[in-house]
C-alpha cells in the first residue's frame, strides 16, 4: 500500500501533556470506563469503593494505552485523514518512540495494578483487551479486510466484562451477554459513520465496507446486524437475569435502533451530505448503549 | 515480511533550531503533570493497601 509523506515536520520539541492525554483518546474512553462501570455495578456482591475506583482507572488505562498503540501504528493512515490528520503524531508534535513508550508502560501498568489490586482473571481479559484491539485489529485486520469493524469491535466489548469479574473474580451469562451487545452493536455503528466519511477511509486506503464492498452491502449489512444485537439486548430479560425496568427499556430503545438501521439499509442516498438517516444512526447508537447499559444498572440496583 | 513503517522517513527531517524557552516551558509543565500523577499513584496505593486490609 502506497503511504503519502507526511508534510508537518517534527520539531524535536517535548511533546506537551496534552498531547499523551490525546494519545489515549479520551472520548473513546469515555464509553469504555461507562460500560466498565456499569457491569461493575451490574455484579452481584460488594467491592470496596477505592478497588472499585482502581478497577475503573485500570479500565480506563487499559483502553488509553491501547488507543496510544493504535495511533503509534497508524499514524500514517490518521494522516490522510480529516478526521485524524490533527492527532499528536501526524500533526508533528510527538515523536514516534515516545507514544509507543507511553502505550507500552500504560497498558503494562494498567494490568500490573488490576492484577495486585482486584484479581488475576480481571488483569488476563484486561490483558487480552489491549492486545486483540493492538494485534489483532491494528495491525492484522484494520489494513487487509472489511470485517476488520466486525473482529475488532470485540476488543471495545471487553471492559463490561472486566467490570464484573473485577467484583465477582468470575465470568457469568449476563456479562456475556454484554460483551456480545457491545460486539453486535459495533458493526452498524461504525458502518454508520463511514457511509458518510467514505471519502477519508478511501482516501487512506482502509478497506472498510463501504469502500471494498460499496454502500448497498454496507446499508444491508448494518442492518443485518442491527437486528441479532437487539435480539441480544433484550434476551436478559426473559432470561430471567434483568427486571422489567431493563426489559422494557431495552426493548423500546432496540426497536428504534433497528428502525433507524432499516432507514439506512434500505436508503438510496449517495451523497454524504444528504445522509440524514446514517448521521442519526450513527448518533442515536453511541445514545443507545449509554442508555442500555444505564437502564441495566438501575434494573440490578432497583431488585437489589 | 516486510516490516511495517508507520512514519516512513520522519526520522530525519530537518529540524528548525530549538526554541528554548518553549522547550523548558514544555519541560516544566510536563513535570508538574508527572509529579501530580505520582503524587496520586502514592495515594491511591496507599488506599488500596487500606482497602485490602478491610
Amino acid at each position: 500500500m502506497a503511504t503519502a509523506p507526511i508534510e508537518a515536520p517534527l520539531t524535536g520539541m517535548p511533546a506537551e501533556w496534552r498531547d499523551f492525554w490525546a494519545l489515549t483518546k479520551p472520548r473513546v474512553m469515555t464509553l469504555v470506563v461507562f460500560t466498565g462501570l456499569c457491569g461493575m455495578l451490574a455484579a452481584p456482591g460488594h467491592i470496596h469503593p477505592v478497588l472499585g475506583f482502581t478497577a475503573i482507572l485500570c479500565i480506563a488505562l487499559g483502553a488509553g494505552a491501547a488507543a496510544a498503540l493504535n495511533q503509534w501504528y497508524e499514524a500514517d493512515l490518521d494522516a490522510k485523514m480529516r478526521r485524524t490528520r490533527n492527532r499528536p503524531l501526524p500533526a508533528g508534535r510527538m515523536e514516534r518512540p515516545a507514544a509507543l513508550q507511553f502505550g507500552v508502560g500504560l497498558g503494562a501498568f494498567s494490568v500490573i495494578v488490576m492484577g495486585l489490586a482486584l484479581n488475576v482473571l480481571a488483569a488476563a481479559i484486561l490483558a487480552v483487551s489491549i492486545l486483540f484491539y493492538v494485534l489483532v485489529y491494528t495491525v492484522w485486520l484494520k489494513r487487509r479486510t472489511p470485517q476488520n469493524i466486525v473482529i475488532g469491535g470485540a476488543a471495545g466489548a471487553f471492559p463490561a466484562l472486566i467490570g464484573w469479574a473485577a467484583v465477582t473474580g468470575d465470568v457469568a451469562l449476563l456479562p456475556v451477554l454484554l460483551f456480545l451487545l457491545v460486539f453486535l452493536w459495533t458493526p452498524p455503528h461504525f458502518w454508520a459513520l463511514s457511509l458518510f466519511i467514505n471519502s477519508d477511509y478511501s482516501a487512506a486506503g482502509v478497506p472498510m465496507m463501504s469502500v471494498v464492498a460499496g454502500a448497498k452491502a454496507t446499508r444491508l449489512q448494518a442492518f443485518l446486524y442491527a437486528l441479532p444485537m437487539a435480539a441480544v439486548a433484550i434476551a436478559p430479560w426473559p432470561l430471567g437475569l434483568t427486571g422489567p425496568i431493563y426489559g422494557v427499556a431495552a426493548t423500546m430503545l432496540s426497536l428504534f435502533f433497528v428502525g433507524l438501521a432499516a432507514r439506512v439499509g434500505f436508503s438510496r442516498v449517495t451523497d454524504p451530505a444528504l445522509m440524514k438517516a446514517e448521521r442519526r444512526l450513527f448518533a442515536y447508537s453511541i445514545v443507545y448503549l449509554f442508555a442500555t447499559f444505564g437502564a441495566l444498572v438501575v434494573d440490578r440496583l432497583w431488585y437489589a | 515480511m516486510p516490516r511495517h513503517d508507520p512514519l516512513p522517513g520522519r526520522e530525519r527531517p530537518d529540524r528548525p533550531p530549538f526554541d528554548q524557552t518553549e522547550i523548558r516551558r514544555r519541560q516544566r509543565s510536563r513535570s508538574i503533570a508527572t509529579a501530580l500523577i505520582l503524587f496520586g499513584l502514592v495515594a491511591l496505593f496507599y488506599a488500596i493497601s487500606i482497602a485490602k486490609m478491610l
